[in-house]
């Protein structure tokens, strides 16, 4: 039994010009076992976040089958009482709330399933714990540095306990040195709690620096190219990068991308 | 010698931390003498340009002689109207900005109130609610109302799309989302359409007054315009000057407080 299942999907957007559609992904295909860490990486605009979208129940797919432990995903509040959400998200841009300090941003998703105020803070305190930020509950999102603003969104994420994290694009704001350091950290959050994770980027070596499976994607319309097995043992260190391995892959990777960028 | 050079820099030092008051109130101080000299010397007919004296005479001649109702009356007419304006402007601009549909039945009438000049309503609204303090309210409402609704509704349009995303990832309902998100997202815009709204009643009273009154201060500043007497005038105008100043320090208070809502 797989933890996520696309089966063929396609998803299309209405164009108001003329009822044209246009069709973003095209009959995409794969499968993700529990406590995998799966990288999808395709050139900018190739329509991977629609794919994210669709997993997290905020956009209909056209066609196809998906489904979480092989139940249809029918929107984010999927009708079951009380709500527990199955994916939560972790954005590119931070997207906090400047009027809240740390703590009642991360403590955000639980606030919103009507957990007591003690109970959501020992949650969020765990988590703030785990990405490093214990000593910043109380500070504004304003007073962080970027690197520190994508730490409690991922906590924000984190928080709700969701079996499936979906990541997109999270750390390519950062600087090129923060965005390194924050790969490694991902991993040992990861490593911890060791749930399920769909991660998008359009960089070759974080993707197998991260990934346990690499989906390639094409451009427009979006489609699987290759799935690559990343077997490199965990926890991977930064050095792997300057490997000659590392490097093998990132060249195949290159070769199958190079022709796929749509300014090409 | 060495002591003497430091308390010279500590005064030095004194006066700069204080420049921000003391060269206002410098100029101002030189702004008010020349004006008594030139009004002295008949440089200037005192009938057009009156003089700090006179006006100080005349402000207490009209406070003994009810000018307190006149402010009570003009007071009462502001804040009733701006009160109405923010009652129904905050809620009306949150679900103009939410539904869109009701933004489309709502924008003509919006759009084009917004665009006339209030005070062209005047005759109108006096020919409907009299001479009275009702005509000076609606005239306020009308003046406030729309900057704050407009206001509000640009906030909670640009509600930062991606904190929605967020929201509904977690389940989170309309409702939720309203309070947790929209609502407190456009409180600096509500504060915004608040400023605006501020400046926009103190000419709708004003103006209000000096069309059509039987009480306020427009009402005796018409008075006194039509009999020549300019020391009153300058009270009304200085009063008038005063207000708006307070009003606009309190607003940028209450901004202040909301700084760190600020991205």
């Amino acid at each position: 039994m797989f933890k996520l299942q696309a089966q063929a999907i396609s998803i299309e957007y209405s164009q108001s010009v003329k009822n044209k559609f246009f069709t973003a992904v095209d009959q995409v295909s794969f499968n993700i076992k529990s406590s995998e860490f799966v990288v999808i990486v395709g050139p900018s605009g190739c329509g991977k976040t629609s794919i994210l979208n669709a997993i997290a129940g905020l956009l209909p797919i056209t066609s196809g089958k998906l489904t979480i432990d092989d139940k249809d995903i029918t929107g984010p509040g999927r009708g079951e009482q009380p709500f527990i959400p199955t994916c939560s998200m972790v954005f590119q841009s931070p997207a906090l709330m400047p009027w809240r300090n740390v703590l009642d941003n991360v403590s955000y998703g639980l606030e919103l399933q009507g957990y007591s105020r003690q109970k959501r803070y020992q949650k969020a305190e765990k988590y703030l714990h785990l990405v490093g930020l214990s000593k910043f509950q109380q500070s504004f999102p304003h007073q962080l540095s970027g690197g520190m603003q994508q730490r409690v969104n991922l906590a924000r994420a984190l928080t709700v306990e969701p079996s499936l994290l979906l990541l997109d694009e999270p750390f390519s704001a950062l600087d090129a040195l923060t965005r390194e350091y924050m790969q490694e950290e991902l991993q040992r959050i990861w490593l911890e709690i060791n749930n399920t994770v769909v991660y998008i980027t359009h960089l070759i070596d974080e993707a197998i620096f991260l990934a346990d499976q690499i989906l390639v994607m094409s451009a427009s319309p979006c489609t699987v190219k290759d799935i690559i097995k990343v077997d490199f043992p965990r926890p991977r260190s930064l050095d792997l990068k300057h490997q000659s391995e590392f490097n093998q892959l990132k060249n195949q990777i290159w070769n199958l991308l190079k022709t796929e960028s749509i300014f090409y | 010698m060495k002591k003497n050079l430091f308390s010279l820099a500590q005064i030095n030092g004194f006066v700069k931390d204080k420049q921000n008051i003391f060269i206002p109130l410098f100029s101002l101080t030189i702004f008010l003498i020349s004006w008594e000299f030139i009004c002295n010397l008949e440089l200037i007919n005192p009938l057009f340009i009156s003089s700090p004296s006179r006006i100080f005479k005349a402000a207490i001649w009209l406070f003994k002689n009810g000018f307190l109702h006149d402010i009570k009356v003009s007071a009462i007419e502001y804040s009733l109207g701006l009160f109405f304006a923010i009652i129904l402007g905050i809620p009306a601009g949150i679900y103009l900005g939410w539904y869109k549909t009701l933004e489309l039945i709502f924008d003509p009438f919006i759009t084009a109130l917004y665009a006339t000049p209030r005070v062209a309503l005047l005759p109108l609204l006096i020919l409907w609610l009299g001479i009275g303090i009702n005509s000076k309210i609606a005239v306020v409402f009308l003046g406030c109302v729309f900057p704050i609704l407009v206001n509000v509704m640009t906030g909670i349009k640009t509600v930062d799309s991606t904190l929605l995303k967020c929201a509904r990832c977690f389940g989170a309902n309309d409702f939720q989302i309203f309070t947790t998100i929209a609502i407190p997202g456009s409180i600096p815009f509500i504060i915004a359409g608040m400023r605006l709204a501020v400046g926009r009643g103190l000419v709708g009273v004003v103006v209000g007054e000096l069309v059509a009154s039987s009480a306020g201060i427009g009402h005796m500043m018409s008075i006194a315009g039509a009999t020549f007497q300019t020391d009153k005038l300058f009270v009304g105008i200085i009063v008038l000057a005063l207000s708006g100043y307070i009003l606009t320090e309190l607003l940028k208070f209450i901004e202040k407080k909301f700084e760190r809502w600020r991205m």
